[in-house]
């Protein structure tokens, strides 16, 4: 009988706290490319320059920041070309923009899907991450060549540059799932997201040197992980001076914490989505 | 037990009231209501706000079984569905089925206007759970089968709407699953495709795959179902094979009698005490043909003085498509605005020669002016219900006997005319 192979499934009512079902996560992993390529064939399309906006966008930040901050406001930039020191901060900076406002909408604008299918929900938020990577990955391109341009060459510190990646990849992860869940039943989300994003954005070194803060405040903007993922970013590419130190494992456990925080609620929130939404 | 496809026990899902109308929860939404009924204690407090949507469903599904799930609207269809795809979860209960299950609740399901027909089948076969490779075995047959191949790479945002059905459907047809379960899905498209549609499902059923098949389709039903299933309220009323149960539930309506009775109400100003069915005579009847007009009348006693209340009849087709309406102040202009207490009679005429054969129920309600809360209302089983048959003498026309929903003769006249001028290019 061919019966004996065919996989059983359960249901039953599901209340509370459950286990993260990293099998069915992993299943599913094919959706999750799915959901993030359609993210990018959609987003471009009907536009006249298509993927460069995802070079454009950091690109622009950047020129914006360097006339405004490094040229008229003559902030200091650790002895980097001002360009490239704001651009190096950028490049992930605005990977975890894009995973903040992106997920937390994210849900909601795949009310159909969520209404009509069965699959597991966290594909929803991952696939927006993985969009995302995509887009960090051609501006990392546009990286290289400025850091060519200005004759800036790694050091061996390059190496731990992935590092940093997964601390930025893990807090946008965290971020994007609290949120995305949490405006299934709030959608006041929407509205709070563009003010944290502008709040988080000054609290992170990107137009400054994180050295304008005195102790013990340096110290405390550790507890921002994206600090941490900046400033590694420099350190690693660019060799600034300011080598992350203990904040960067402060910077880390933050970042556990909130994924983890993330992860939980939205676990605990998932079997309700389709009625709530 | 390895022969089961589905197995239910006690299966049971309860909502919220009032969630499913409000769209948005938010913090705006709570003060609103603070403002409006600031003691929290709107009139509709005293209504459980709890109710369950299905319960108590216990059934099972042998492997390679088509079974038809039919019920009137609001029966708890759709729910029942969406628990077994496990779109939502169970409040009690429990189900286990053994398969990959694959689920078209509605087609089209993750379809996204920008992308192309071929982006779009990719994109919607990921959703339903299929791997990269089986999309890429399939999607040559998807195309053909939606008719859609010369538009393959067009945006479907330019597709017709019936384009669009088809392919969404031809995606869904082509899963393969162990277990299928439909949602009203044909009622889409032309219907050639429909019946290509019909053809499609019935060879899933002929493959040894179980399907549940959601209708109001009864003759869909009848034709692709082994086994059927009747939900009532969110409970099993029927099951059985598909010819005992459609049957059983059509005459489940002529069984009513024309008259029913209600008891008095003392929670309530005003109550429904009778329900009836008349000839335009006043006979109660309830078997009627299409040549005769059908009454109803609705007595009911106002307890105390009432200012604008409002007596309501709708019309129902017996599988809970909502037909037609009334209030006494539309049908009657010279309805009372204020009525003292007393006994009172509507009478509701429906006028021959519109409806096809067939069962109905008419549904009455007692409510304030706009309809804002109900006094009483009665749509059960009991009452209401007349059937209807065309007795036309069709021996000298063309068709024979109608299948359309409706009679109603449309007139035509002929003449002749000038030929039109040849079209160019």
């Amino acid at each position: 009988m061919t019966t004996v192979e065919k996989p059983l499934t359960v249901i039953r009512p599901q209340e509370g706290w459950r286990a993260l079902n990293l099998a069915e996560l992993w299943r599913s992993r094919e959706l999750v490319g799915f959901l993030a390529w359609r993210d990018m064939q959609v987003r471009y399309r009907q536009t006249a320059i298509g993927v460069v906006w995802a070079i454009a966008q950091p690109f622009l930040t950047m020129v914006i920041f360097s006339v405004v901050f490094g040229h008229l406001a003559g902030l200091k930039s650790e002895g980097l070309p001002y360009p490239l020191f704001a651009f190096a901060a950028l490049v992930p900076w605005q990977f975890f923009v894009y995973c903040l406002t992106q997920s937390g909408n994210s849900l909601v604008a795949n009310q159909s899907l969520i209404t009509k299918v069965y699959f597991p929900r966290l594909a929803i938020p991952l696939g927006v991450v993985l969009a995302g990577l995509i887009d960090f990955l051609l501006a990392s391109v546009v990286l290289g060549a400025m850091m060519v341009y200005y004759g800036v060459a790694p050091t061996r510190a390059v190496l731990l540059l992935p590092v940093f990646l997964l601390l930025g990849l893990t807090t946008a992860l965290g971020v994007g799932t609290l949120l995305s869940a949490t405006a299934v039943r709030f959608r006041d989300v929407q509205y709070v997201i563009p003010f944290l994003v502008q709040f988080w954005l000054f609290a992170t070194p990107i137009a400054y040197e994180p050295g304008i803060f005195p102790q013990p405040w340096r110290s405390i903007l550790g507890l921002n992980p994206m600090a941490g993922v900046v400033e590694g970013f420099r350190w690693s590419l660019l060799g600034s001076h300011t080598a992350p130190g203990y904040s960067i494992l402060l910077s880390g456990a933050v970042a556990v914490c909130i994924l983890a925080v993330g992860l939980v609620v939205f676990r605990r929130m998932e079997a309700s989505f389709a009625d709530r939404i | 037990m390895s022969d089961l496809a589905i197995r239910t026990v006690g299966l049971g899902k309860k909502y919220r009231r009032g969630l499913h109308v409000e769209p948005y929860r938010t913090a705006r939404d709570a003060i609103a209501s603070l403002v409006t009924t600031p003691f929290g204690r709107g009139p509709r407090k005293q209504e459980d706000p709890w109710f369950w949507a299905v319960r108590d469903l216990t059934f099972d599904v042998a492997e390679g079984t088509v079974l038809g799930v039919i019920g009137p609207n609001g029966a708890g269809k759709t729910t029942l569905l969406k628990l077994l795809s496990r779109v939502t979860t169970p409040t009690e209960g429990y189900a286990e089925f053994r398969g990959r299950v694959a689920t078209l609740l509605e087609v089209g399901t993750g379809f996204h206007l920008e992308l192309t027909g071929r982006e779009n089948i990719k994109l919607n076969g990921a959703i339903l759970g299929l791997g990269r490779k089986q999309i890429a075995e399939r999607i040559d047959r998807i195309l053909d089968f939606a008719e859609v191949r010369e538009f393959a790479d067009t945006p479907v945002k330019r597709y017709s709407s019936g384009m669009f059905m088809r392919l969404a459907f031809s995606v869904a047809a082509h899963l393969e699953p162990d277990i299928l379960i439909v949602d009203e899905v044909l009622a889409v498209g032309d219907a050639a495709f429909q019946k290509k549609c019909l053809g499609r499902l019935g060879e899933v059923g002929a493959e040894g795959r179980t399907v549940l098949f959601v209708s109001h389709n009864m003759a869909a039903v009848n034709q692709l179902c082994d086994r059927a299933l009747v939900l009532n309220k969110g409970h099993i009323e029927l099951e059985g094979s598909v010819r005992d149960v459609t049957e059983a539930y059509l005459t489940s309506f002529a069984g009513a009698s024309a008259e029913a009775l209600f008891e008095p109400r003392s929670d309530s100003p005003a109550y429904i005490s009778r329900l009836v069915t008349t000839s335009a005579e006043g006979r109660p009847q309830s078997r009627f043909t299409s040549d005769e007009a059908v009454v109803l009348e609705v007595d009911f006693e106002v307890v105390q003085r009432l200012d604008g209340a409002r007596v309501w009849a709708w019309l129902y087709s017996a599988d809970g498509t909502w037909l037609c309406g009334a209030t006494d102040s539309e049908a009657n202009p010279s309805a009372p605005a204020t009525r003292e207490a007393g006994a009172y009679r509507t009478r509701f005429a429906f006028p021959a020669h519109v409806l096809n054969e067939g069962a109905y129920q008419f549904r009455a309600l007692i409510s304030t002016q706009r309809g804002m809360r109900n006094w009483d209302y009665h749509d059960d089983r009991s009452s209401g219900f007349f059937e209807l048959e065309d007795t036309t003498d069709y021996t000298s026309s063309d068709l024979g006997k109608r299948r359309s929903l409706l009679l109603v003769p449309m007139a035509a006249e002929e003449q002749r005319i000038e030929r039109h001028a040849a079209v160019v290019g």
